[in-house]
């Protein structure tokens, strides 16, 4: 019996899953200060793909429904069961796990062994990423809300130790800050997902968004239920707006996650004291679990109510857009300016996601507009963590990340500056490139459904250039200095990391059929449900 | 469809393959790159030469146009498409493009010798080719604006290619940001043109966006939709062809080596603005405004350039503003309703501007990198080549018979004046400004021409300047013949029967009605010319040549002087205000975020939390279990409001996780679900 066959027969959603975290327990057993405890991590890390390619392979992109179903009963009396699947939303954010994550493993190679890595060793280093792997798995698999928040909660926990445990000097200020603030939203949520509970007895999203749809004329089932549920406080005031208190709940749980401005403001300081690897899982998979969210659970189930405040929503994106723009030129750190610039970056997913729950519209833009953030999610997920990688490897070699500190570095080390300067406009856009595709696919989509706000936004493209080129004007040009003189450039290993990305932010930005391929089907079932 | 429509897209490809193969390449590798680009870009040549004798024949007695669409990528239940179109606009633009692209790189193996990132150079530059001839082709308006950014990008590279001189760093990002400033405005333009017309493509068998149907849709809208989608769209011609207020960067844009300015910065992607234009004139032309803005941002552009060449000091900055200024004049060809007029003369000055400019380069070369034209000086009789040959570009751009800039320029001024006979009033403005321009511009040139090679040697470097190999005259030749010989392909109708009709009109738009030339038009501007010539002749000799001598000009008019010689301090106004102001807003926001926002919601969330673990305490402590949390509460006691953040935080966050499933289930056991 081949390998691929054991699996096939076995829930290949929940194997994947937890592999890593098989891996984390596995790490364990080695002796502390191994040199193979980096070489199993990246097995563990990597093996998934093949899961996922396996998955990938099999996934038929006609089918709109969650396929590799795999549901059993754990708590019948709360009505939770364990139910995973993949649809078109989840496929490419379970490749971006599985390619991202073997990749930032391979590049924190490079700091086992610096002071940061040997204040708690390897292995719990490692054995963090896993399980952050594993709760990423979880979460976008997930298909009941209760399971998946156990997810959702559970990915914060290593991303909290690896900024506590291996961030910088900042790190337990930045990592409680982190727990707290995203915590108050979870908790907000899970407030309002309680009330869906109490009012529909289901925590599935595949029946929810069934009861959230409008059957012809008037309110959804889902809002009569909460409505119903409301009354019986007898209450009148607080009946009529119920819906809108739960969205407005569930909301800000998401809104935090991405972050929406104005409350982004535990990501600067979070992403600059997170080690390189943390950054790059925060940056690249971290805040695609919000937008992600968002087209799970908030469109589909509060789309209507979204909708009635889409200008409002959309104005918020813009301003997300753009302050997060304008906020990264204003740093003098790499670090900080990146993740301002992820603030920015989200905030086109944002508009799109606002944009199509606008009860105008046609199914076509909206169906453009969703598949361009799916497009986006995945593109700001490879640049941006690339951005963060080639950062720690300049900060490696600089020892500073200081833009005043630094210039003049493309003479001394050619090959990093050319990688990174790839990345670099792909996260700026340039077409050709993975970023433009999302970027496109966002503004088209949503430029019939809300023209003036769309036109404000895309100003954001000249402001994210504007930073962007400030950037490497100083990291790179300018005369060469005396001080990075000995400086090496990539390794093989690095070339291999940075190779990837480029390769694939190249692939994405030629040919985005294939990605989109995937999403489209189950992107025009919640478009239809939103017009 | 014919071979030549369906594999149009070899000829952008074939330059992008060879960039991404040199790209790959180390330093050492100088004669693999520069072979395996030049020959890309030869093969790109002759398949543009198929196209173009394509078009001769295929189109004969009409107008003929082939595309070829493909789907992109699918969404929804539509997709969207992108195509290469070949008719008589794009077939004469590869022609320029590869023609003069491929002369250049033939050039540059001289000029860029010893430079240690020859490999590199090559790469950028065959990148850049691709990106122009597939911005020329494009049948879809988001593709001709991916080519776009992409020839923005290599010309970025290429401005910097000197990075590690704080000006060329300074002058790449000025380049691109200014550039991307016009194309906001594209893209929002490109936007709303899709939404209206629902396709990407140009031309699709009467469905595309530039066919009579769809752009009745546009037109039948009324009200501003066709002016503001056709102006939006000019904001990126704006930008890339450098028309004021957009215009800052070009001049800058010097930074870069001299085949950079000779190909980008004169010849092809600066014109793109132009061609542009000439693409979307069918949309143009749905509001008479539209074109009328153009034509008015066009002359003012041509004669604000032409007066600040005049009192320039940098070979290159004068040849640069000359641009800025030409390219004024194709914006008001196009405007007035010439729409040939202003392609021709896209046509006419790729070849003698960059010849200009590759002539600068050579003069450049031999002097060691000195640019400022007072050290230059008498080296008519040391670069004899290159001083005939750039005699030849400068009589061609000052618009003397029989250079082919006479014949453009001539087409452009009758469009203008015929311009002004119909509609009257200030229409009457782009024709002054263009015959005031054209002083200017023959003023200007003499100017160059006498101080370059007249009088004598100004500095060390210049007595001993050489003529340069011939791996750059080579190109200079050939860029003079087609510079004397490229306008009779537009010679006018009626005068010379025997000679023939107008081709180049003939070939490009063969429905349209040409103008019927004007003797009048034709002796006028030939005579303003010539009095120009005589004036700068005049005035820059004896004395004013001598070294140390400062401009005659300067002399009589210090102030006038100043301020052209500071290009009206243009860049100096915008460092203190949208400079200045984008800085401060930024550093405002960034205030803002740090110290209030910050401090609203971490604070606030640290309080919330703290009030809800107050009431789960009090829930925990009085109802549920009174000896649950004793531990907990030990250690809590005496803690400080600070120290709930810094360290007691996390036990409570997830006590109220467990607080709230507890809650959950006993909801659940209460209604008996």
């Amino acid at each position: 019996m081949n390998l691929f066959d054991f699996f096939r027969n076995y829930d290949i959603v929940t194997v994947m899953t937890f592999f890593p975290c098989i891996g984390a327990l596995f790490l364990f057993l080695l002796p502390a200060g191994s040199p193979r405890i980096r070489l199993v991590a990246f097995f563990f890390s990597l093996w998934p793909l093949l899961f996922a390619l396996r998955m990938l392979g099999d996934f038929d992109p006609a089918c709109a429904a969650a396929q590799f179903r795999s549901r059993l009963p754990w708590i019948p009396s709360l009505s939770v069961d364990y139910f995973v699947g993949v649809d078109g939303l989840s496929m490419a954010m379970v490749l971006l796990v599985s390619i991202l994550t073997p990749l930032t493993v391979l590049g924190a190679f490079n700091w086992t062994g610096t002071s940061e890595a040997n204040r708690y060793g390897a292995k719990p280093f490692y054995a963090l990423i896993l399980l952050e792997q594993t709760g990423l798995y979880g979460a976008f698999t997930a298909l009941n809300f209760f399971h998946w928040f156990i997810f959702w909660e559970a990915s914060l926990v290593p991303m909290f130790f690896l900024i506590k445990l291996y961030g910088g000097p900042d790190r337990t200020h930045a990592a409680y800050q982190f727990f707290v603030y995203t915590f108050v939203g979870s908790v907000a949520m899970l407030i309002g997902m309680q009330f869906v509970y109490l009012a529909t007895n289901s925590w599935d999203f595949v029946e929810l968004a069934r009861m959230a749809r409008t059957t012809g004329s008037g309110e959804s089932e889902l809002a009569m239920k909460i409505r119903t549920m409301a009354g019986t406080l007898g209450i009148p005031w607080l009946m009529e707006h119920s819906v809108t208190f739960i969205f407005a709940l569930v909301f800000l749980g998401f809104a935090v996650k991405v972050p929406l401005w104005p409350f982004h403001t535990w990501l600067p300081v979070t992403y600059t004291q997170a080690p390189t690897a943390g950054a790059m899982l925060l940056t690249g998979l971290m805040s695609k679990m919000g937008v992600y969210g968002f087209l799970r659970i908030v469109l589909p189930l509060f789309g209507a109510t979204m909708g009635q405040y889409a200008t409002l929503l959309m104005l918020l994106a813009a301003a997300t857009i753009l302050f997060g723009a304008l906020a990264a030129l204003a740093q003098r750190d790499l670090k900080t300016l990146v993740a301002y610039s992820s603030v920015n970056h989200l905030g086109y997913c944002l508009l799109g996601v606002f944009a199509v729950a606008s009860a105008t519209g046609n199914l076509d833009d909206k169906a453009l507009a969703l598949n361009g953030v799916i497009v986006q999610m995945f593109a700001h997920g490879l640049s941006a963590a690339g951005l963060f990688y080639f950062i720690g490897l300049i900060e490696q070699r600089a020892q500073t990340r200081q833009l005043d500190d630094l210039g003049g570095l493309r003479k001394t080390v050619p090959v990093l500056c050319g990688l990174m300067g790839i990345t670099m406009f792909a996260s700026l856009g340039l077409p050709g490139l993975a970023g433009f595709v999302g970027e496109f696919m966002i503004f088209r989509g949503a430029f019939p459904l809300a023209a003036e706000i769309t036109a404000l936004a895309v100003v954001g493209i000249l402001l994210t250039a504007l930073y962007l080129l400030t950037m490497t004007g100083r990291v790179f040009f300018g005369p060469q200095d005396d001080k990075w003189n000995g400086m090496s450039d990539l390794t093989l290993r690095e070339r291999v990391v940075s190779g990837v990305l480029v390769a694939l932010l190249f692939g994405i930005g030629l040919a985005p059929a294939p990605l989109i391929d995937l999403s489209n089907s189950a992107v025009m079932l919640l478009a239809k449900s939103l017009v | 469809m014919p071979w030549i429509v369906e594999n149009l897209w070899l000829i952008p490809f074939l330059p992008f393959l060879a960039a991404g193969i040199t790209a790959l390449f180390t330093r050492e590798k100088r004669i693999p790159a520069a072979f395996l680009v030049i020959g890309a870009m030869a093969f790109s040549f002759l398949l543009s030469l198929c196209a173009g004798a394509h078009v001769l024949r295929a189109g004969h007695g009409g107008m003929i146009r082939e595309a070829f669409n493909f789907t992109w990528f699918a969404y929804g239940d539509s997709a969207v498409r992108l195509g290469f179109v070949l008719d008589p606009l794009s077939a004469m633009m590869l022609f320029v493009v590869s023609f003069v692209s491929l002369l250049i790189f033939i050039f540059s193996v001289g000029y860029m010798d010893h430079d240690e990132n020859f490999t590199r150079f090559f790469c950028f530059l065959s990148l850049f080719a691709g990106s122009m001839l597939a911005l020329v082709i494009a049948n879809s308006l988001l593709l001709l604006f991916m080519a776009w950014e992409l020839v923005g990008l290599s010309s970025y590279l290429l401005i910097g290619f000197w990075f590690h001189k704080p000006s060329a760093a300074a002058a790449m990002k000025k380049a691109f940001i200014t550039t991307r400033i016009g194309d906001i405005g594209f893209f929002i333009g490109l936007l709303w043109f899709y939404t209206e017309t629902g396709t990407s493509l140009f031309y699709d068998g009467g469905q595309g966006s530039l066919e009579s149907a769809k752009l009745g849709l546009i037109a039948a809208m009324g009200g501003i939709t066709a002016l503001s989608i056709s102006l939006l769209i000019f904001c990126g011609a704006m930008g890339k062809s450098g028309q004021f207020p957009l215009h800052v960067w070009l001049p800058d844009a010097m930074e870069g080596p001299t085949p950079v300015s000779a190909l980008i910065h004169a010849a092809t992607m600066v014109a793109a603005g132009v061609f542009l234009v000439g693409r979307m004139y069918p949309l143009f032309e749905v509001d008479p405004a539209a074109l009328r803005t153009v034509a008015y941002v066009g002359a003012f552009t041509a004669l604000f350039a032409a007066t600040i060449a005049m009192a320039q000091w940098d070979i290159k900055r004068i040849l640069a503003y000359s641009t800025v200024s030409q390219l004024g004049y194709m914006m008001l060809g196009l405007g007035v309703g010439g729409y040939v007029a202003g392609l021709f003369h896209l046509f006419t000055h790729a070849f003698f501007k960059a010849l200009l400019f590759l002539g600068s380069g050579s003069i450049i070369h031999a002097c060691h990198h000195e640019q400022d034209i007072r050290k230059m000086g008498g080296l008519k009789d040391r670069m004899p080549v290159t001083f005939v040959t750039y005699c030849v570009g400068a009589l061609a751009l000052a618009g003397v018979l029989p250079f082919a800039g006479f014949f453009s320029k001539d087409e452009i001024l009758l469009d203008a004046q015929h311009f002004a006979a119909k509609l009257g009033g200030a229409a009457s403005v782009p024709f002054c400004f263009g015959l005031v321009g054209a002083f200017l511009t023959a003023f200007y040139m003499t100017r160059q021409v006498k101080y370059v090679f007249f009088g004598k040697a100004r500095s060390h470097a210049t007595e001993h300047a050489r003529e340069s190999s011939w791996w750059m005259l080579g190109p200079l030749a050939a860029l003079g013949f087609m510079s004397v010989f490229a306008g009779f392909l537009g010679f006018p109708n009626e005068v010379l029967g025997f000679i023939g009709l107008n081709k180049f009109h003939h070939f490009l738009a063969p429905d349209l009605h040409a103008h019927a030339p004007s003797g009048w038009i034709m002796l006028g501007s030939t005579a303003v010319v010539l009095i120009a010539i005589f004036c700068g002749w005049k005035i820059y000799q004896g004395a004013a040549l001598e070294a140390g001598a400062g401009d005659p000009m300067e002399a009589r008019w210090p102030e006038v002087f100043r301020w052209l010689n500071n290009k009206y301090y243009v860049d100096e106004f915008y460092a203190k205000t949208f400079v200045w102001f984008t800085h401060a807003l930024a550093r405002a926001i960034h205030f803002f975020d740090r110290y209030i926002l910050n401090l609203i919601f971490i604070w606030g969330s640290a309080g919330a939390v703290y009030v809800l673990s107050l009431i789960n305490q009090l829930i925990d402590e009085t109802a549920i279990n009174r000896g649950f949390d004793g531990g907990c509460s030990t250690l809590r006691r005496g803690a400080r409001w600070n120290r709930w953040v810094q360290n007691g935080l996390s036990q409570h966050y997830l006590r109220i996780t467990s607080a709230s499933i507890v809650l959950l289930f006993i909801l659940a056991l209460l209604l008996g679900r």
